[in-house]
C-alpha cells in the first residue's frame, strides 16, 4: 500500500513536470487574474486587483485590464499576492545533497586558488532541495563552490565561479542564468586558534605566525591578480599560450564579475575593502557577521552585503543577542546594500525568514521583501530580467495567500522561467507518508 | 630529628606501605646525621644580631637575636646577646623572617618523562597507556606514589626559589587524576633525602581528562569516577578492618594498591588537593569533599573574593595561585576579550585581602598560568608548573598586598599558614625556639617594592644571595667571627 502510494507519487511527480516543461516549449500562455499585485516596480504601488499575463517564459502583460487570449489558462487568484519570485544570493543548491556523505558532497576542490572552477558544472538539477526551496518561493539562486564557512574553518582561497539558476529544469543548460555570475574568495581570517582534525583540539600559535600567513595570503591573492591583468594584456598582444585560471580571473580584473568575499570579523572586511580598492575591483561582501561595525566604510566604498545566515548565535560573549537580528536593519539604516543568502542548500527554503526576522528587529518590510528579489537581482547585473513584476521580465513569480516573509504564509502558485513548477517535495511525500502510516489499536 | 609516623593510619591495614616508609626514614635519618657531621668542619651555628624579626605569628622583635645552632633555631630574643664561639651575622637595620613556603610545586621533580616511557614499546618508543573504558579501570590512578620518592637534590629551579626567599616547598607528583602524596621539603640539601620534612603530606587530585578514547572524557566523568575512587576507599577500609579484626571464616580482601593509600584521606585524616580556580569549582570541589567526609585543600582561587565567605563558612583552606590571569602577549591584540575574563584579571590579586577579612586560612604557589575560556577544568586550576622565576611569587604577592591584603596576612599566608594547612607548624613556618631554622633576612620590609633578599638559611645552612647579579654562594663558607 504504501509502495504503491510512493511509487504512484513519484510518477504523478514526474508527470507534472514533463508536462510543465513540454507546455513552455509549446509556447502555451498562462494569466493569472485577480491577483493583488506587488510588482516591487520603483515607485510603484501594488495592483490591488489585477492579471498578469506569461507566454514564452515572460510577462506579457500586467495590469488591472488585462484581456485573457483564448486557449490560455487561467488561474484565479482572488484573495492572493504575487510577488516576484525569490532570489537565495548565495545557496550550495544542487552542489551538496547529504552533508555527511561525501559522495553528494561537491562543493570544494583542492588547493587554495581555483578560479577556472564553475559552479553550474557540479549542479544537480535531480536535488531534493530544489523543490523544497522552490516550494517554499524561491525560484531562482546563486549556486556558490566553496566552503561558506563550514566545519573545520580554514578554506581561505577563490573556490570558484558562482552560477545563477532557475530551481527548474532537466539539465544545468535549462536551468542556467549564468554560469559565472561572480568570483567566490573565502578572505583569509587572522586566527590565533585552529581546529586540528588530527588532534581533535584547539591549536594556538602567536598572533605574529598567524599575521605573518594572513600578509601572506593576502599577498598572494594580489599576486594572482597581477598575474590575471599581465595575462589578459598578453592575450591582447597575441600571445597563443593559455591558462584556465587567469583566463577565468581576467572578467573579475576588467572590472565585469564581481568578487564575492566571504568574510565574517570586522579585521577581515577592512582587509577585504582595502584590498580590492587598491586591486580596482567589485566586491560583494558575503557573511559580514560583524558588518555593522564597518557600515561607514562599506558606504563610503559602495559595497553591497549579502548576509546571512542571520539566524544564530552572537559571534562574541558579550555581543548582544539580537546581534544577528538587528544587523539588516542598521546596515540598511545606514545606507548600506543589503541582501539575504541562505548559504546552504537544506536551508535555502528558510530565506523568507531570514528577511521576515530583520523585520522583527527594525528592517522595513519593503526593504526585506527587497532584499530577497530586486536587491540581489541588480547586485548581479539581472535587473534587466529579474527581480520585479514588470512586462518583459522573465516570469519568475509567486502566488501567496499572505505576506511570504510571515512563516504561516502558504505559497500556492510557483512559476519559474515562464511556467508553473510543481510543489511536490521530499518534505511534503514525507507528510502524506508518515500521516498516511497504520495505527495500531491502543 | 627523628621522623615521626603520623599515628592516624591504621597500621595493619598500610602494614606493607608503614614497612616502607620506617625504611625510608630510617636510612634518611643516618643520611642527614651523616651530612651534619661533614657540615660540622665548617661553621653552623649562628647568631643573627640586631634585626626585625618578623616572629610570623603576629609578633615583631626589632633589634632582636636569633640563634641557630645544628640547624635548629635555638632563641629569638630582644636584644643582641649572642653566644660566643659561633658565626655572627649583623643584621641591623635588616628584616628577618621564617623562610617563605611556595604551598605548591613540582620542585626537585626530575623534567617530565614523555607520556608512556614506562610502557615502551618493543620497538622502543614510547606507547600511550591503555585506553581506559570506566572507573574499574583506575585511569590515571597513581595513588601509591610518592613525589618524596623522585626528589633529586639538584634541581636549579630550588637554587632559583632560595634567592626568592623560599625555603621549603610542598611538592607533588606529576599527573594523573590522583597523582600520588605531595611532600613537605627544605629547597636545600647535598641528597634528596636531606629534604624531606613529610613525605606524605596530601594526596594531589587533578581533573586531567584523557580526550575521547579513553575514560573519562570529561568533567562530570573524571568528577564520577573520584566518587567512585572515594567510595572503593572506604569501602576497603570497611573490609580490611572487619578482617584483620577477626580473619577467621571470611575471605580475604584483596590489596589494591591505589586505594590503600587512599584510606587516610577518605576518612577525613589527610587533606586532598583539589583543583579550583574559579567560584563554581570552589563550590563543586567543596561540595564533592564533603560528601565523602574528605578535608580538602583546594588550590587555584583566582575567584577567591567571590569564595570567600564560602571557603570561611566551610572552613576549607584554599591554595592561591600567584600566577594571577593576565593578557596573552602573543594573543591577537584585536580580539575581543570577554568581560568576565576581564573582570577575572581585575579581581584575581584581590582575592587573597578578601580571604584575609573573611579569616579564610590561605597559602601561595606559583601555577600554571590558567586558562580562560571553555577547558578541561583541570587546566583551569592551576597546577603546578614549577616555572622558576626568582623574583615572580614575591612580585605577585606584593600585587596583592596593593589590593589591600596586609603585610601581616600576606607573611602568614607565606609562612605559617602552609605549614599548618599541611601538619608541620611545630616544625617550620614560624621563628620559635626548636623549630627548623628556615630564615629569610631582606634589606627591608619584604613587601616594598624593591625589597632584596640578601641571605637565606635552610636547615641552619647559610644560603648568600648575590643581589648584583642574583648568584647565590653557597654553603659552607667561613664566616667573619666578630665575637
Amino acid at each position: 500500500m504504501t509502495r504503491v502510494g510512493r511509487n504512484a507519487f513519484g510518477i504523478a511527480l514526474a508527470l507534472s513536470s514533463v508536462c510543465a516543461v513540454a507546455a513552455g516549449q509549446e509556447e502555451e500562455s498562462w494569466i493569472i487574474q485577480n491577483a493583488r499585485i506587488h510588482t516591487l516596480a520603483e515607485g510603484a504601488e501594488p495592483i490591488e486587483s489585477g492579471s498578469i499575463l506569461i507566454r514564452d517564459g515572460r510577462i506579457v502583460e500586467i495590469g488591472e485590464d488585462v484581456t485573457a487570449p483564448a486557449g490560455a489558462a487561467v488561474i484565479d487568484a482572488a484573495g492572493m499576492d504575487v510577488y516576484p519570485g525569490m532570489m537565495d544570493s548565495v545557496s550550495q543548491l544542487g552542489l551538496t545533497e547529504i552533508g555527511a556523505i561525501s559522495a553528494t558532497v561537491d562543493t570544494v576542490e583542492l588547493g587554495e586558488m581555483n578560479p577556472h572552477l564553475r559552479a553550474a558544472t557540479a549542479i544537480h538539477p535531480s536535488s531534493e532541495h530544489l523543490p523544497v526551496a522552490r516550494a517554499n518561493g524561491i525560484t531562482h539562486a546563486v549556486v556558490a563552490p566553496g566552503r561558506l564557512g563550514g566545519f573545520g574553518g580554514g578554506g581561505a582561497g577563490i573556490s570558484g565561479q558562482a552560477s545563477i539558476v532557475h530551481l527548474d529544469g532537466w539539465t544545468v543548460e535549462e536551468m542556467d542564468i549564468n554560469a559565472s555570475a561572480g568570483m567566490v574568495l573565502t578572505w583569509p581570517t587572522l586566527s590565533t586558534r585552529s581546529f586540528n582534525l588530527a588532534t581533535f583540539s584547539m591549536d594556538r600559535r602567536s598572533f605574529r605566525e598567524a599575521k605573518e600567513e594572513y600578509d601572506r595570503q593576502v599577498a598572494e591573492l594580489g599576486e594572482v591578480l597581477d598575474a590575471a591583468r599581465r595575462y589578459a594584456a598578453a592575450g591582447e598582444a597575441g600571445a597563443r599560450e593559455r591558462d584556465i585560471r587567469l583566463a577565468a580571473l581576467g572578467p573579475v580584473v576588467g572590472g565585469e564579475m564581481p568578487l564575492l568575499i566571504l568574510a565574517q570579523g570586522e579585521r577581515e572586511i577592512r582587509g577585504a575593502v582595502e584590498f580590492t580598492k587598491e586591486q580596482g575591483v567589485k566586491m560583494i561582501l558575503l557573511g559580514g557577521s560583524e558588518a555593522w561595525k564597518v557600515k561607514e566604510l562599506l558606504v563610503e566604498h559602495g559595497i553591497p552585503v549579502i548576509l546571512g545566515p542571520t539566524q544564530r548565535l552572537p559571534g562574541e560573549e558579550d555581543e548582544a543577542y539580537d546581534q544577528p537580528f538587528t544587523t539588516p536593519g542598521e546596515l540598511h539604516d545606514a545606507g548600506v546594500t543589503v541582501a539575504f543568502a541562505t548559504f546552504g542548500s537544506s536551508n535555502s527554503r528558510l530565506l523568507p525568514y531570514e528577511a521576515g526576522h530583520a523585520v522583527g528587529y527594525g528592517l522595513p518590510q519593503e526593504a526585506a521583501i527587497r532584499a530577497i528579489t530586486v536587491v540581489p537581482a541588480q547586485l548581479f547585473g539581472l535587473a534587466e530580467d529579474f527581480g520585479t513584476l514588470e512586462e518583459g521580465k522573465v516570469a519568475n513569480l509567486i502566488v501567496v495567500n499572505g505576506d511570504p516573509l510571515e512563516i504561516r504564509t502558504e505559497v500556492e502558485h510557483v512559476f519559474v522561467n515562464g511556467v508553473p513548477v510543481s510543489l511536490d517535495n521530499r518534505h511534503q511525500s514525507l507528510y502524506e507518508r508518515y500521516r498516511a502510516r497504520p495505527h495500531p489499536e491502543r | 630529628m627523628v621522623r615521626r609516623i603520623p599515628p592516624r593510619r591504621d597500621r595493619r591495614l598500610l602494614a606493607p606501605l608503614a614497612a616502607l616508609l620506617v625504611a625510608t626514614v630510617a636510612t634518611s635519618a643516618a643520611a642527614q646525621l651523616s651530612s651534619r657531621a661533614v657540615a660540622d668542619a665548617g661553621p653552623r651555628d649562628w647568631a643573627i644580631t640586631g634585626g626585625m624579626v618578623h616572629v610570623g605569628n603576629g609578633t615583631v622583635l626589632d633589634q632582636a637575636t636569633v640563634v641557630i645552632r645544628d640547624g635548629l633555631i635555638v632563641s629569638v630574643e630582644a636584644g643582641s646577646d649572642a653566644p660566643a664561639g659561633m658565626g655572627r651575622l649583623d643584621a641591623a637595620g635588616k628584616h628577618v623572617y621564617p623562610g617563605f613556603i611556595t604551598a605548591l610545586s613540582d620542585l626537585g621533580l626530575r623534567a617530565a618523562a614523555p607520556q608512556g616511557r614506562q610502557a615502551a614499546g618493543p620497538g622502543g618508543g614510547p606507547s600511550p597507556p591503555p585506553p581506559s573504558r570506566g572507573p574499574e579501570d583506575r585511569p590515571d590512578t597513581f595513588s601509591w606514589r610518592l613525589a618524596a620518592d623522585d626528589l633529586q637534590a639538584d634541581d636549579d629551579r630550588m637554587a632559583a626559589r632560595r634567592r626568592a626567599g623560599f625555603t621549603s616547598a610542598v611538592t607533588a607528583p606529576r599527573g594523573g587524576i590522583v597523582g600520588g602524596r605531595a611532600a613537605f621539603l627544605n629547597l636545600a640539601g647535598d641528597d634528596a633525602r636531606d629534604l624531606v620534612l613529610d613525605p606524605d603530606v596530601a594526596v594531589m587530585v587533578r581533573l586531567g581528562t584523557r580526550g575521547f578514547r579513553s575514560f573519562p572524557g570529561s568533567a562530570m566523568g573524571v568528577i564520577a569516577y573520584l566518587r567512585q575512587l572515594f567510595m572503593d576507599a572506604s569501602h576497603y577500609a570497611e573490609v580490611w578492618r572487619m578482617y584483620e579484626e577477626d580473619p577467621a571464616g571470611l575471605a580475604r580482601p584483596r590489596y589494591d594498591r591505589a586505594l590503600a593509600p587512599l584510606v587516610p584521606a577518605a576518612a577525613g585524616e589527610q587533606a586532598v588537593l583539589l583543583p579550583a580556580a574559579l567560584d563554581k569549582e570552589v563550590r563543586r570541589m567543596v561540595g564533592l569533599a564533603h560528601e565523602f567526609g574528605i578535608r580538602p585543600v583546594l588550590y587555584g582561587g583566582h575567584e577567591a573574593g567571590e569564595s570567600a565567605a564560602f571557603l570561611a563558612a566551610h572552613g576549607v583552606p584554599i591554595l592561591v595561585n600567584l600566577n594571577w590571569p593576565k593578557a596573552d602577549p602573543e594573543a591577537d591584540p584585536d580580539a575581543q576579550v570577554p568581560l568576565r575574563t576581564l573582570r577575572l584579571r581585575d579581581r584575581a590579586p584581590a582575592g587573597p585581602a578578601a580571604l584575609a577579612a573573611a579569616g579564610v586560612r590561605f597559602a601561595f604557589y606559583m601555577g600554571e598560568a590558567p586558562r580562560s575560556g571553555p577547558g578541561p577544568p583541570g587546566r583551569r586550576g592551576g597546577v603546578p608548573g614549577g616555572r622558576g622565576g626568582s623574583g615572580d611569587d614575591l612580585a605577585a604577592v606584593r600585587q596583592a598586598v596593593e589590593r589591600g591584603l596586609d603585610r601581616e596576612a600576606a607573611l602568614t599566608a607565606l609562612t605559617m599558614a602552609p605549614a599548618e594547612i599541611f601538619g608541620v607548624a611545630d616544625r617550620v613556618g614560624t621563628l620559635q625556639a626548636g623549630r627548623i631554622a628556615n630564615l629569610v633576612i631582606a634589606d627591608r620590609d619584604i613587601f616594598e617594592e624593591d625589597a632584596k633578599v640578601e641571605t637565606v638559611f635552610v636547615d641552619g645552612v647559610i644560603h648568600r644571595v648575590d643581589t648584583d647579579d642574583e648568584e647565590e654562594t653557597d654553603g659552607e663558607e667561613t664566616p667573619g667571627h666578630e665575637g
